[in-house]
C-alpha cells in the first residue's frame, strides 16, 4: 500500500492525475486489499502461533502416549477438531477476519496429526505418503474455502510431495531402492506440478492453488534440471527401469494434452512448451542422447576422455539445459511473464559461466587465467544484459 | 465470469459444513474400523524376532520379523505376488488365488522380491524410553505379537507380549 501511495503522489506532482483521481484510487486500493493495515504480519503471527500450538499438542501426545488411554487420546483429538470446526463455521460470514484462515490452518494440521495418532494407536503400518494422500483428500474441500495463501500452499506442498512418492512407489512396486529411484522422482515432480497447475487453471475455481502449484513447478523444475545436468555432466545415472519413469511419462502426456487444448495459448506457445517437455524427457533417458562418456573433469584445462567434443555427455548436457531454458524463456517472454523471462535468461547466462569453468576451469589457477575468467564473466553478463531486451522483444513479436 | 459463478455456487455455509464434516467423518470411521478389527477377531499369538528400533516424526516404532513357523520349502517365492500365509492346519505360504479350501486360518499379505512374507503387522509403536528394555527381551526370544484375525485373512495388532505378558506390565515393574 505504501508503494502505491508513493506512486500516486509522484503522479499527482507530475500532473498525470487530478486530486479527485488521487483520492478515488487511494480509496479503491484501501478497500480492495482487506486488512491492509499491517494485516499480513498479524496473519503471519497467528499462523505461526497456531502451528506452534499444533506441534506442541503433537509433541505432548508423542511424549506421553503410552500413559494416556487410547480412547482419551482419540476423544481429545476429536474434541479439538470439533471446536475448530465450530470456530471456522462461525467465522465464515466475517469476510475480513484473519481467524477464519488461521482456524482452517489449525484444523488441517490437526487432521494430519489425528491420522498419525490413529496409526500409532492401532499400529497401522501404511507408508507416510499414503497417510499424506488420505489427509490431502479429506482436507481439500475445506482448503478450497481458504481466503489467504497459507493453507493452499501448505496443502499443495504436501500433496505434491506425497503424490510423487506414491506414484513412483506404485509403479516400481515399492521404494526399496530409493537412491536409484530418486531421478524418476525428480523427473516426475515438475511434470506433476505443471499438470496440476494447468488443471486448476482449467477448472478455474482456486486461484491460490494455481499460484502454489506454479511456484512448485518452477522450483522443482529448476532442481530437476540442475540434478540431471550435474549427473549427465559427470557421466552418471546409467541405470534406467521403465517402470520407475511411467508416472513421469503419464504426467507428461496429461500435461501435453492440457497444453494442446488450452484456448489461450497460440500455436507458438504450444509448440515451445511441448518441445520443452520432450527435451526434458529426453534428458532423463540415459541412452538416446547420452552414452556415459565425458570429455572433461569438472576442473581441468585439457580433455581427459576419449569422446569427441560433440558426443561427450558433459558438452551435450549444458547445451540441452541451455536449449530447454531458452525455449521456456521464449514462451515466458511471448506470454508477457517478464519476471520469469528475466530469471530464466539469467540462468542461461549462469550456465554459460559454469560451462566455461567446466571446460577451462584449470585456467583459474593462474594469474592470467583469473583475469581471463573475470573478463569472461563480465562479458557474459554484459551479453546477457544487452541480449535480454532484444530476446524479449523478439519473443513478444513472434506471434505477430 | 465462469470462475465467479463456480465460486459463488460452491462457496456457501452448507458446502462449508460438508467440507468440515468430511474429514471428521472419515477419521472417525477409520478409528472405528480399526477398533472393530482389533476387538472382534480371533486372538492369535505369533513369536517375533529381529528387533529394530526406529525413530519416527511422531512417536517411535519397532520393526521385527514375525515367525509364522514356516519351513524353508513352504515359504515365499522370491517374487512380488499377493499371497496368504496359512496358519492352520499347516503353516505354509500360498499365492492368494491358490489358497486351498482346507486352509481354515490365514493372514493376507504379499511376498516380496527377497522371499519374505509381508503383512501390515511388522510395526509396533512404542515410546523411546522403553526401547532399551524391550529390545533386550525380544533379542532373547521372549517377545510375541498378539493379533486379531478375521475370517477373510485381515489381521490387526492387539498387543506386544513379553513372556506372554503385555509390554506395559513389564515397563511398570
Amino acid at each position: 500500500m505504501a508503494g502505491i501511495e508513493k506512486k500516486l503522489s509522484a503522479w499527482l506532482e507530475q500532473g498525470l492525475i487530478s486530486n479527485t483521481q488521487y483520492d478515488a484510487i487511494s480509496q479503491y486500493e484501501k478497500a480492495a486489499v482487506p486488512g491492509n493495515n499491517g494485516g499480513w504480519w498479524l496473519y503471519s503471527l497467528l499462523i505461526l502461533g497456531t502451528s506452534i500450538i499444533g506441534l506442541g499438542i503433537i509433541s505432548l501426545i508423542a511424549a506421553n502416549w503410552a500413559l494416556i488411554p487410547d480412547m482419551l487420546k482419540l476423544a481429545c483429538a476429536f474434541t479439538v477438531l470439533g471446536l475448530l470446526a465450530v470456530g471456522i463455521f462461525m467465522h465464515y460470514p466475517r469476510v475480513n477476519s484473519h481467524w477464519f484462515d488461521v482456524l482452517i490452518s489449525g484444523f488441517i494440521v490437526l487432521c494430519l496429526a489425528t491420522i498419525g495418532l490413529i496409526g500409532q494407536i492401532y499400529h497401522l503400518s501404511a507408508a507416510w505418503y499414503q497417510a499424506l494422500l488420505l489427509w490431502a483428500a479429506i482436507s481439500l474441500p475445506l482448503v478450497l474455502f481458504a481466503r489467504k495463501l497459507f493453507a493452499p500452499f501448505f496443502w499443495t506442498t504436501l500433496f505434491l510431495y506425497a503424490f510423487a512418492w506414491a506414484g513412483v512407489s506404485f509403479a516400481a512396486s515399492g521404494m526399496s531402492e530409493t537412491y536409484r529411484q530418486l531421478p524418476a522422482l525428480f523427473m516426475f515432480m515438475p511434470l506433476l506440478a505443471a499438470s496440476c497447475y494447468s488443471f486448476v487453471r482449467f477448472i478455474g475455481v482456486a486461484n491460490n492453488f494455481s499460484s502454489s502449484f506454479f511456484f512448485w513447478f518452477q522450483v522443482s523444475g529448476l532442481i530437476a534440471l540442475v540434478v540431471i545436468d550435474i549427473m549427465r555432466s559427470g557421466g552418471e545415472m546409467r541405470e534406467y527401469e521403465l517402470a520407475w519413469y511411467i508416472p513421469g511419462y503419464m504426467a507428461a502426456a496429461v500435461l501435453t494434452l492440457i497444453i494442446l487444448t488450452r484456448p489461450d495459448y497460440r500455436l507458438l506457445n504450444k509448440s515451445l512448451l511441448i518441445a520443452v517437455i520432450l527435451l526434458f524427457l529426453l534428458y532423463y533417458h540415459p541412452y538416446i542422447l547420452f552414452d556415459g562418456n565425458t570429455r572433461y573433469h569438472y576442473i581441468g584445462t585439457e580433455a581427459v576422455g576419449s569422446s569427441s567434443f560433440w558426443t561427450a555427455d558433459d558438452i551435450r548436457a549444458p547445451i540441452l539445459t541451455i536449449f530447454i531454458l531458452f525455449l521456456y524463456a521464449t514462451h515466458a517472454g511471448n506470454s508477457g511473464h517478464h519476471r520469469t523471462f528475466n530469471l530464466i535468461t539469467f540462468l542461461i547466462g549462469l550456465r554459460f559461466v559454469i560451462l566455461y569453468f567446466q571446460a577451462m576451469g584449470g585456467l583459474a589457477a593462474t594469474g592470467v587465467g583469473l583475469i581471463m575468467s573475470g573478463l569472461m564473466i563480465i562479458g557474459i553478463a554484459w551479453f546477457w544484459y544487452k541480449s535480454r531486451g532484444r530476446l524479449r522483444r523478439w519473443s513478444e513479436e513472434l506471434h505477430e | 465470469m465462469r470462475r465467479h459463478l463456480l465460486k459463488r455456487g460452491l462457496h456457501n455455509r452448507w458446502t462449508l459444513l460438508l467440507a468440515l464434516i468430511l474429514p471428521l467423518g472419515v477419521l472417525a470411521a477409520q478409528a472405528w474400523f480399526a477398533q472393530q478389527q482389533r476387538e472382534h477377531g480371533t486372538a492369535v499369538k505369533l513369536p517375533i524376532d529381529q528387533f529394530d528400533a526406529r525413530h519416527l516424526l511422531v512417536g517411535h516404532y519397532l520393526t521385527y520379523k514375525i515367525d509364522y513357523g514356516i519351513s524353508d520349502d513352504a515359504d515365499c517365492p522370491a517374487s512380488d505376488i499377493e499371497a496368504a500365509v496359512c496358519l492352520s492346519p499347516n503353516a505354509r505360504v500360498f499365492p492368494w488365488d491358490e489358497r486351498p479350501a482346507s486352509c481354515s486360518q490365514y493372514i493376507r499379505g504379499n511376498c516380496n522380491s527377497e522371499g519374505d512374507f509381508i503383512t501390515q503387522l511388522e510395526r509396533f509403536y512404542i515410546p523411546e524410553q522403553y526401547v532399551q528394555r524391550l529390545q533386550q527381551r525380544v533379542e532373547n526370544q521372549q517377545g510375541s505379537l498378539l493379533i486379531s484375525l478375521d475370517g477373510a485373512g485381515n489381521a490387526a495388532i492387539r498387543d506386544l507380549l513379553i513372556d506372554d505378558q503385555p509390554w506395559k506390565a513389564l515397563v511398570k515393574q
